[in-house]
């Protein structure tokens, strides 16, 4: 199994403020790449960062190409990914990613890994004019079209739906051929099995328990043995699940330290899909009213039947049942295991969420390095074993790095 | 369902499924997603209670700190936003096209949400 990191740069307002202090992005884009430069010295494989737009305190990483240029700049080996682009032509260009994204396998000798995707909040699809009826749409013509312009000497034109252009020679090409490798956000199940049928990754945003992972890994790879029409020129065969992570001595201090930003994660990640007072609405200040309030209410409830009766524990155990990686070494060591029992090829953690610390993201990222990684990547060679023989008989090229 | 005996997809639901599957096949997009949308809708009619309730939790502004199981990926709405709609009319499930072309990518989505549903609907 794979590990990286999801990139999300949540930026909560100060609760002593109405906006941000002056350096608050100064300092979170700086403390981001220094947990990219970290995590490639440790051994992390990946480092995909979204792209987001105008969803305050939620994500601020607007312009990933940016921070995957100067994160290349920084390292050496680990992957760097877009995680992800939004394809549809009115948010990014086709010509213009494709530029962009050779640019960028050029500039890190060839360590891009390309990520796409539809946009999915309203706020950010209608803030550029797509709709959600047309966005999927949107983007299968546009992540076709991009493939084509980085193989196609010239790119002979495209007369589109979404978009059309003439015929150009879309340059530079990228360094990885035929293309780097090609991934698509995968929110729900089905568009993990869409993903398979175009011979492409599914980034799994949609946390998952194992259980569900096993399924959907079984499935995802019998679709890519039976794709006929991959979408670029090169299959991806690979499956990622992600889930927030903390790791630290013992539970209690994970618990203590990495639960509050899991939550601020959770209640922002919904504010996003309401109505929004723009440059005005404070989430931090409502999550630390919710704690307030369920400190008392019943969402602090009584364990369920197959729940640990005692609080921490019941924390725990529901965090591991939704994908969340926050305990000790031990803790998270065995929750991964399952997903290795799974098959995933690879697990990318949200490690900057909420109001965690910087110093306290970079123990954690070390202690999990030191404590739980060596052994998952000592045994990766029996997974590519295992994944070989799913890709028995696939029939086009493939361009992989699990 | 206590106390009420178990009843697999009915061979219309299978059939119409199957139906989509050729289609996308075939590369008749927009006749898959007309078939996904007819067996979900068979279905449905069989099994009301399939109809999935809105993701508790992650995904709601309103959803608690701390929510129960977010099954977000699995057993997720009807995917609303690919240009078929579903809305309740009266208490009934209603879909409605929005659009008439449909893409490969989209007919891939709603057939595997479909046989997803009709598949965990199959088993006991």
């Amino acid at each position: 199994m794979k590990f990286g990191l999801q990139i999300l740069q949540q930026l909560p307002r100060p609760a002593d403020s109405e906006q941000w202090h002056e350096n608050d992005e100064l300092n979170s884009t700086q403390q981001l790449l220094e947990q990219i430069e970290l995590a490639d010295k440790l051994g992390f494989d990946y480092a995909f960062a979204v792209e987001h737009h105008f969803l305050e305190e939620y994500s601020h990483c607007s312009a990933p190409e940016v921070i995957l240029g100067a994160a290349a700049a920084r390292t050496k080996n680990i992957r760097l990914g877009h995680g992800i682009i939004h394809m549809p032509p009115k948010q990014n260009h086709p010509a213009r990613v494709a530029e962009r994204v050779a640019t960028l396998d050029i500039i890190s000798n060839g360590r891009v890994e390309f990520g796409t995707g539809e946009g999915s909040t309203v706020a950010e699809l209608q803030g550029f004019g797509t709709t959600q009826a047309e966005k999927k749409e949107a983007w299968e013509e546009a992540t076709r079209e991009c493939l084509r312009m980085m193989t196609s000497v010239p790119y002979p034109g495209h007369e589109g739906r979404h978009f059309s252009m003439p015929e150009r020679n879309v340059i530079p090409k990228p360094l990885q051929k035929p293309h780097p490798p090609v991934w698509v956000a995968a929110s729900r199940r089905e568009t993990a099995m869409l993903a398979a049928r175009m011979g492409i990754g599914a980034l799994g945003f949609g946390f998952e328990t194992p259980e569900e992972a096993e399924e959907r890994v079984l499935r995802y790879y019998q679709l890519i043995r039976e794709c006929r029409r991959p979408i670029g020129a090169a299959m991806n065969p690979a499956l990622v699940s992600v889930g927030n992570m903390l790791c630290a001595d013992t539970d209690e201090k994970a618990t203590d330290i990495g639960l509050p930003g899991a939550q601020f994660f959770g209640l922002s990640i919904g504010w996003t899909l309401g109505r929004v007072n723009w440059g005005h609405d404070h989430i931090y200040r409502e999550y630390l009213r919710r704690v307030e309030s369920a400190k008392s209410a019943e969402e602090r409830d009584a364990a369920t039947a197959n729940e640990p009766e005692d609080e921490g524990a019941r924390t725990l155990y529901r965090a591991a049942r939704r994908g969340l990686f926050i305990g000790s070494p031990k803790f998270i060591r065995e929750n991964l295991l399952r997903y290795e029992a799974a098959h995933m090829d690879a697990v990318f953690f949200l490690a900057q969420v909420g109001n965690r610390r910087h110093e306290q993201i970079l123990e954690s990222m070390e202690l999990f390095a030191r404590e739980v990684m060596p052994e998952f990547k000592e045994r990766h060679h029996l997974h590519q074993r295992w994944r070989e023989q799913q890709l028995d008989g696939v029939k086009f090229p493939v361009n992989s790095t699990i | 369902m206590a106390g009420t005996a178990f009843e697999p997809p009915s061979e219309a639901v299978r059939a119409a499924l199957a139906a989509a599957d050729q289609a996308l096949a075939d590369g008749d997009y927009t006749a898959s997603v007309r078939r996904s949308v007819a067996a979900y809708e068979l279905l449905l009619a069989q099994r009301p209670e399939l109809m999935p309730a809105p993701p508790s939790g992650l995904l709601r502004r309103d959803g608690p700190l701390i929510p129960d199981m977010p099954r977000t990926m699995r057993a997720g709405p009807w995917p609303s936003t690919m240009g078929v709609k579903l809305a309740l009319d009266q208490g009934k499930p209603k879909l409605t096209f929005e659009k008439e072309r449909f893409s490969m990518s989209e007919a891939a989505a709603y057939y595997e949400y479909t046989r997803d549903l009709v598949d965990a609907a199959g088993r006991p």
